[in-house]
């Protein structure tokens, strides 16, 4: 006891109490939406600043999955995050792989090449015809091609590929080994922890794309999770921009609207897996910046 | 880098056409075939869509296509220029852009500096776990979460309304919507860009921290004194960066939050962009000219603080050689 009043230490107190008072700012808006997800309509009107639920009810979730294509959503977002995050992840890594052996003719090229992409690009309208032109228009596989060959991710994984000894290059090819098995039973293998971060940053990067989508699929039967989310959510605002409250809007029912309580479960079905997982592999996030050191 | 290759190939070629092959090609032949699809890939998506750049100098035709769609010079840029509703959406962008550097760009490396003031090390992590943890949502989480808390009928009307006042239409403001970008960006963003600011203090010898409370500087001493100069270079990069990217206002946050009271108070050149492409009869040409406006002087810019950073600190923002 003596020793623990001794360390008091009021600065650090204060400190850490603000830093608690920021991460409740940060926390409650979460916590609040995925309460607001479980309430009945009428106890939401009543009590939204809450911090427990009176009548917990799932008919929220299952308006949602009645009404909305949730599942489809899924179903949708899963196979762009399943296509696009292996392919990219062996285009880059064999990029990366030859672009940081020694140089030879034409590596210089297009390593600027890829480099170049992440400062400059097209734009979106010529994107959008390149897509239109290929036939992807409508089609999941729109957002599955885009961003491939990522330059930050490639820069990663060749710096990574750069700090490995050279003699386990020179002692497998001595043995005989090509550059093709060097890299595939040797090189990938030890990557395995700048790839987890890769494959993070990707799968969630891909997760979280909307706008693509929005301008590339026209039927809400191919949308992923974030278009149907945002489509539940835009009720709101457009009601807002009619100068009526939230309430009125659902009371009034003039339009058909999504309850609050509808759309927190949206909500929360759309961040939750990323809510599950990330404290676990934060560290491999948290890599991902450190390693890299500047990605804004 | 391309032109020193070209030279040496035309030096080598005396050699003999096979033998040049030889010598540069056929060794490194298995290299070559890992570079295969991502090139290809390079080449059918990026550079492709690049090529698509040239629609802003013709009168783009969706039957004759890009390339031979009819030239017309300058004329998209000469009508972008004369487009008053062009220069307010440009003047909103940079407003927009540097009022977050003023407002938000402190904030990661003041949550850093607190950060590292905390000494618990399960406290802290579980803390950062929370900081940062809005960053990998997408704005259309986010925005659904910002909607909800700020609606007239939502929880923070609720308790302003309890403590009897009257309600706010927070999104529905003019005078309100540009700081509530700020601090929701700040909400959303602060606490990861905090996590570049603690790597460059853990990197920082601690034989100064000890020096400086030798010669008896307290904690807030130590922070002004050593901590911030040390990471003075990891500051300056990225506000360089910030500064470079300044044609980027927040596109995502900003399509997401906005609603037809304050969309032309917040109207940037992105959503400008989206806005005469795909929500009326899109005139592609002129889009693809504003597009093509924004990527070259973002790439000036990024360049210009490149350069800048480089004389400054010694470390350019562009990366690409080698570690950052």
């Amino acid at each position: 006891m003596k020793k623990l009043t001794k360390t008091i230490d009021v600065p650090r107190i204060i400190i850490g109490v603000c830093l608690i008072l920021w991460g409740i700012v940060i926390f409650y808006p979460f916590y609040n939406a995925i309460l607001n997800s479980f309430m009945t309509e009428v106890e939401y009107m009543q009590r939204p600043f809450a911090l427990y639920v009176n009548n917990p009810t799932l008919s929220a979730y299952r308006k949602l999955i009645e009404n909305a294509n949730i599942f489809n959503g899924y179903k949708t977002t899963l196979y762009i995050v399943l296509l696009n995050v292996p392919i990219g992840l062996l285009l880059i890594s064999s990029m990366a792989y030859a672009l940081s052996r020694k140089p030879f003719f034409g590596s210089s090229l297009i390593n600027n090449a890829i480099i170049f992409t992440m400062y400059f690009g097209g734009g979106i309208v010529p994107y959008y015809i390149l897509i239109k032109s290929y036939g992807l228009m409508g089609s999941p596989l729109s957002i599955v091609v885009g961003g491939l060959v990522d330059g930050f991710n490639y820069i990663l994984i060749k710096n990574y590929f750069y700090s490995l000894p050279a003699e386990l290059e020179e002692s497998a090819k001595l043995d005989g080994a090509n550059d093709l098995v060097v890299f595939a039973r040797i090189f990938l293998p030890l990557a395995k922890p700048v790839i987890a971060t890769v494959v993070l940053f990707t799968a969630v990067g891909k997760w979280n794309e909307w706008f693509h989508p929005m301008i590339f699929i026209s039927n809400p039967q191919k949308w992923p999770l974030q278009l149907i989310l945002r489509d539940i959510i835009s009720d709101v605002s457009a009601n807002l921009e009619k100068g009526e409250t939230l309430a009125e809007g659902i009371i009034s029912g003039q339009k058909e609207t999504f309850a609050v309580n509808v759309q927190m479960a949206a909500l929360v079905a759309t961040m939750l897996p990323i809510m599950l997982v990330y404290p676990f592999l934060q560290k491999f996030f948290m890599k991902g910046i450190t390693v890299g050191a500047v990605k804004g | 880098m391309g032109k020193t290759e070209r030279k040496d190939a035309a030096v080598a070629l005396p050699m003999g056409r096979m033998q040049w092959i030889k010598k540069n090609i056929l060794p490194n032949k298995y290299l070559y075939l890992l570079l295969l699809p991502g090139v290809l890939y390079l080449i059918m998506f990026p550079y492709r869509s690049m090529y698509g750049i040239l629609m802003a100098f013709k009168d783009y035709n969706f039957n004759l296509g890009i390339t031979r769609s009819p030239f017309v010079g300058l004329k998209h840029f000469k009508n972008l220029f004369g487009d008053t509703y062009f220069w307010i959406v440009f003047f909103n962008t940079l407003k927009i852009s540097f009022g977050r550097i003023l407002t938000s760009f402190p904030f990661g490396i003041i949550f850093a500096l607190l950060f590292n003031e905390i000494k618990g090390k399960h406290f802290k992590k579980t803390l950062q776990t929370v900081y940062t943890f809005p960053h990998f949502l997408s704005w259309v989480v986010v925005s659904g979460i910002v909607i909800n808390f700020l609606s007239v009928s939502g929880p923070l009307n609720q308790l302003i309304a309890v403590m009897g006042n009257e309600k706010v239409v927070f999104l529905g403001s003019k005078k309100l919507i540009i700081p509530i970008l700020y601090i929701t960006g700040i909400w959303k963003e602060a606490g990861w860009s905090s996590i570049i600011y603690l790597a460059a203090i853990s990197g920082i010898d601690s034989t100064l921290y000890e020096a400086a409370s030798i010669d008896g500087a307290g904690r807030w001493k130590q922070a002004i004194h050593v901590t911030l100069p040390s990471i003075r270079s990891t500051i300056l990069v990225m506000l360089a960066l910030s500064i470079g990217r300044c044609l980027d206002a927040g596109f995502d946050q900003i399509f997401n939050l906005s609603n037809s009271v304050v969309q032309s108070t917040i109207d940037i050149i992105d959503t400008y962009i989206y806005r005469i492409t795909f929500m009326t009869a899109g005139d592609y040409s002129y889009s693809t000219a504003l597009g093509l406006f924004k990527s070259v002087i973002g790439f000036t810019m990024l360049f210009l603080m490149d350069k800048v950073s480089r004389k400054i600190e010694g470390v350019g923002i562009i990366s690409g050689k080698g570690s950052v």
